[in-house]
């Protein structure tokens, strides 16, 4: 792929946050102080240091914080346009953990909300979700890619790499290849992408790979979804809308209430 | 035989149906799907063709079983059709295998069940009827309910048999008899005999057919004193992970027979690892 030979390739980004979408720091737990949030989102013409809006939504802070972020859970689990995981009174603490891990990464709910896959119980990102918040981190410059080795061959491979904006360092990150993928099995899974994508894969997983040496803070440890549908063994399908569980919990109250269910 | 000569396909239109005998609705087909063309296929198509044409051997347990089931589900119909054996002690001798063959010729037409197997049965529908939550999710539904329908992606003709279909609360039942229904050990009772597979397709099966559910419970019994009952329902993932095999292996099964070809375990030398419980 000659195209993809040491190019400024234009990385692969979501919206740039807004300014209403910037993130909410952290707040120091012991002090109360307010902190910015680790690789917080902020657009690139803002200057280094210039402190974001200075109001928490940690919901762990205090009793108001917990009451506050659990109205808003409530105002967003209501809402037909979140995805279904969030969805209703039941899912509400999905709707929490999601307004927690976007606090700590500093993104907006939303975004965290459409771009966080529960798999085999394991929550992990979308790999362009990971990549656009690269991208819009103010310590680094966007992620860019360089291939080697001939399209095809188990040579053929990628590097994701970005300059350090601070010290103007590249950052490059581990080699990813085809022949590593087949090693690791990620490519003789049964629906594996790898097959099919093989060059989006080389540059998602290589994307991921770099996130974890360079930018942890931002993945929060959690793999990609691609890397866990890798090491989990087969594709997921998406389970239609008519297939999907009602709450066990409601259910129980309706049988016991000797309602009949609507 | 295929589908167009299945009798579930010849003799029912399409839909849901309340009284289709044992033997139709249990007659295996080439390319008709089933929990248990799925189960047989998720091994080989190799093991799918054997499937096809040597029907599983019947065993004590698979008797127990079944009738339970007709006791917990269709009470007047196990009244009639079931009998409770006698244990006429030591039958190598003449007068008590006289006396057992007696006592089978009168009930000739009835299914007999040891006198053990009849006590557990009874212990164990009072344990459900008694259960708080069992009593009240076995009443207002339907048993035995039959559904067939086309699979749209495939086109391969489909059938499924819930237990218990409440449809005034969206929800299906299946009741399984254990040896322990905690939810740790079931847990490993849906993996082993793929229950999360058999949510997803159940749970297709009633959407297809207009009968759209949004719960499927497990009713689980312990076969032994104190005849334990718990109910367990799968969670989301468990169920996308279900829906997710049963695809797989109808699309799989569609391509064995749209080939005509049924090939076992892949040619290849396999490395093995050892399960992670091995030190």
């Amino acid at each position: 792929m000659s195209s993809k030979q040491d190019t400024e390739n234009a990385p692969v980004q979501l919206a740039t946050p807004s300014a209403e979408t910037t993130p909410l720091p952290l707040v120091d737990p012991a002090t109360g102080e307010v902190k910015a949030s680790p690789g917080a989102l902020v657009p690139h013409d803002e200057g280094e240091g210039q402190a974001p809006p200075a109001r928490a939504l940690s919901a762990f802070v205090d009793k108001d914080s917990f009451e506050t972020a659990q109205r808003m859970a409530r105002a967003l689990s209501s809402s037909s346009l979140v995805p279904e995981a969030y969805r209703g009174q039941s899912n509400m603490p999905n709707v929490m953990i999601a307004m927690e891990l976007a606090n700590r990464i500093g993104a907006s709910v939303l975004m965290v909300m459409q771009s966080l896959d529960v798999i085999h119980g394991r929550p992990s990102w979308r790999a362009q979700f990971l990549i656009a918040t690269v991208n819009a981190s103010s310590r680094f410059t966007p992620l860019r890619f360089r291939f080697q080795g001939k399209e095809g061959s188990d040579d053929w491979g990628c590097r994701a790499w970005a300059k350090d904006r601070e010290s103007g360092e590249e950052c490059t990150g581990a080699l990813i290849t085809m022949g590593l993928a087949k090693a690791e099995g990620w490519a003789s899974k049964a629906g594996s992408k790898w097959k099919t994508m093989p060059e989006q894969m080389l540059m998602y997983r290589a994307a991921a790979f770099w996130t974890r040496i360079y930018a942890p803070e931002l993945s929060l440890g959690m793999q990609t979804t691609e890397e866990t549908v890798d090491t989990t063994g087969y594709e997921i399908r998406e389970t239609p809308e008519a297939l999907r569980p009602g709450s066990a919990a409601d259910l129980e109250r309706s049988l016991r209430n000797g309602a009949t269910a609507q | 035989m295929t589908h167009t000569d299945h009798p579930l396909f010849t003799n029912f239109p399409l839909g849901a149906h309340p009284n289709v005998d044992n033997a139709t609705y249990h007659q295996r087909g080439l390319g008709v799907v089933s929990k248990g063309a799925l189960d047989a296929i998720a091994r080989s198509p190799l093991h799918y063709q054997a499937w096809l044409t040597e029907p599983d051997k019947d065993t004590p347990a698979l008797a127990f079983g079944r009738a339970f089931h007709c006791a917990i589900l269709e009470p007047e119909r196990f009244a009639t059709e079931y009998a409770s054996e006698p244990d006429f002690g030591d039958c190598r001798k003449k007068e008590n295998k006289a006396a057992r063959d007696a006592w089978r010729e009168s009930n000739r037409a009835a299914v007999w069940l040891p006198a053990d197997d009849w006590e557990a049965i009874e212990h164990m529908v009072r344990a459900v009827r008694s259960h708080e939550l069992g009593r009240l999710i076995l009443r207002d539904g339907d048993p035995e309910v039959t559904l067939t329908w086309l699979d749209k992606a495939t086109g391969l003709p489909c059938k499924a048999r819930p237990d218990y279909l409440v449809r005034s609360r969206r929800m299906c039942v299946d009741v399984k008899t254990t040896d322990d229904a905690s939810e740790e050990a079931f847990a490993r009772t849906v993996a082993k005999y793929r229950y999360h597979v058999q949510d997803a397709l159940y749970r297709d099966a009633c959407a297809q057919t207009g009968e759209a559910v949004e719960h499927f419970l497990f009713v689980a019994v312990e076969k032994t004193a104190p005849y334990a009952v718990n109910v367990h329902t799968l969670d989301e993932d468990a169920i996308g992970r279900g829906y997710t095999r049963a695809r797989i292996e109808i699309e799989l099964l569609a391509d064995c027979v749209k080939r005509n070809e049924f090939p076992g375990y892949p040619p290849h030398i396999h490395t093995l690892s050892l399960p992670p419980w091995v030190a």
